[in-house]
Parts: C-alpha cells; structure tokens; sequence
C-alpha cells in the first residue's frame, strides 16, 4: 500500500475501531440488541476499484445514508444497508400500524436518523481523537444500486482513503456496512494527524 | 517483577498500553491475536492479560471462553472500543475481571491493574 506507513494504517484502523465501538453502543440502545463488529478494512486506491469492493451487494437497490463533511476534512461517510436490512431495523424502531403512505415517509425518515446518528458517532470520535471538529452537511438518503451511489467518486482522478466496516445485530437479520471516503486533498491533513498522534 | 501479557491486533493500540504499564514497573509481553495470546499462555506464566475483543482470526470473546475452559488462573482485564452493556456482561459471564473502553486512560488502567496484581 503506498502513500501511508503500515504504522500510520494501523493507528488509523484502531481509530475507526474505537469510533465503530462507540456507534455499536448508540446502535445498541437503539434497537435494544447486541451489536457485532467486524476489524475495519482500510485501502488507498483509486476509486475505480471501490464496485468491485461492493459486489456482494450485487446490482438490486440498497438503501443507504451518507454524511458529506468539508472541513477541516473534506469527504463522504456512507451506511449501507441490502433492502432487507433495511426493513429489519425500521420494523424494529417504528410502529407498523402507521397506513403505508405515511410508512413510507416514516421509513426514509428512520433510516436517515439512524445513519445520522451513527456516522456522527464514528465521525466525531475520529475528530475526537484528531482534535478537530468536524462540519457535517445534513444527512442524505439513497434507495440505488451501489454503482450509482459510489460513481461520483469514480469521476474524481485523485485516490481515495477507503475504509469499510460491517457490522451486524443480532438476532435481527440486521447488516450494515460503513464506508469512508476521504478525498486526497484531505488525505495528507490525516497523514499528519495520525503522525502527530504517534509520536505522542 | 509482575509480567502482564497485552493482546491486541493494533500495533499502535499494543505501544500505548505498553508504555502505560512499563512506566508503572511491570514487565510486559505482547500478543497479536487470540491464537498468540492462547500460545503464550501455554509457554510462559503471566500475572494479568490485557485482551481486546476485536481481532481478526480469534477474537477476545474466543480467548476468554478457551481460558475458561483451562486452568490458566489468570486475571484478564478487557480493553475495548465496544461500549455496549451487553459486550461488558458476556466478558464478565466468561470470567473478565473488567472491561475498560478504549482509548484506555492512564489513571483508570492502572488503578485496575494495581488492584489485580
């Protein structure tokens, strides 16, 4: 992996490991379950590559919450869930004796919290230990294949830090999965926060 | 001198508390994974582990349930970023001694650990 030292990946992983704990246990109180966590995936790549990364979702429609932040860091947190997913957690937190209109609006509303409440989570526990405070644009929600959600990305000709986590609830038939992309202008910012962070 | 064992994937996470403790006068060994923990435990005798949950090939829910299994007789304290209760109880359920979150900090580790030793 060029760009960034094994040491400097390491550091970063537990990083993202301390702030999936910390969403774990928001998630947790949420929907009243434990929460299972995966070690965090990181890579430095071009962003071609990130559909090939999210093949197991195969080409169906996933539902997904993304958080766009632009400083001191610039870059996208996105919470990906299958459709089925997605219905498991919102059956889980909401009243289904709602008529299906206002379910659907309802459904989208959820899940958009739920994403906001938990990118924010790990996002401010890295800005936490970053010493920086991160600016959020307000939460996004997508019902779209995986290609078209990550495109954009695609059409930049920089290298993305790309971190993956999944994660999953227990006794829900309830996944998800958290990617991070950092966009490179705000990479070498990371590179010395996480340096910083070493030598102390 | 007390020997503790610190059993984590992160390299980073392994020096933190490494330092902490050194300071503190205990002689330390580190461990990289479940397996290695398992395997040092078998080779050497050790006052106190320090066990994260969260690793690859064997996890710290995994150590914990094998030291149960054997006649190990060594306190392990764990250190996690996971802050769920329900993570807190299944430690203590397999015989922790305590779960501590990650970042650890200085004064609450030692504590525990002066507690332990």
């Amino acid at each position: 992996m060029e760009d960034i030292s094994r040491e400097q990946l390491d550091a970063l992983r537990e990083m993202v490991n301390i702030g999936m704990g910390q969403a774990a246990g928001v998630l947790n109180e949420m929907v009243n379950a434990h929460v299972d966590l995966q070690v965090p995936e990181l890579q430095v790549y071009d962003p071609d590559r990130m559909s090939t990364d999210l093949e197991c979702y195969g080409g169906g429609a996933v539902s997904a919450i993304r958080l766009t932040f632009d400083e001191p860091f610039s870059g996208s947190a996105i919470l990906l869930f299958s459709q089925e997913s997605a219905a498991n957690l919102v059956n889980l937190l909401v009243d289904d004796t709602t008529d299906s209109f206002d379910m659907d609006t309802l459904r989208v509303g959820t899940l958009q919290e739920v994403g906001n409440i938990v990118l924010n989570t790990v996002l401010g526990t890295l800005g936490d230990l970053w010493g920086e405070h991160i600016q959020f644009m307000p939460p996004e929600y997508f019902e779209e294949d995986v290609e078209s959600i990550v495109c954009e990305y695609k059409n930049q000709e920089n290298r993305v830090l790309y971190i993956k986590t999944f994660f999953g609830v227990e006794q829900h038939e309830l996944q998800g999965e958290i990617i991070f992309i950092f966009r490179i202008d705000t990479f070498q910012k990371i590179l010395t926060k996480l340096e910083e962070f070493i030598s102390s | 001198m007390k020997q503790i064992l610190i059993v984590d994937d992160s390299t980073f996470q392994r020096k933190i508390v490494q330092k902490i403790v050194s300071a503190a006068g205990f002689q330390t060994e580190q461990a990289s994974n479940g397996q290695e923990c398992l395997q040092a435990l078998e080779r050497e005798r050790f006052d106190l582990v320090l066990l994260d949950l969260n690793m690859p090939e064997m996890d710290g829910f995994q150590v914990l349930e094998s030291m149960s299994g054997n006649e190990y007789a060594v306190p392990v304290i764990v250190l996690t970023a996971d802050i769920q209760n329900t993570t807190r109880q299944r430690c203590m359920n397999l015989g922790a001694e305590n779960v501590l979150n990650k970042p650890p900090k200085q004064e609450e580790l030692l504590q525990e650990v002066d507690r332990l030793l």
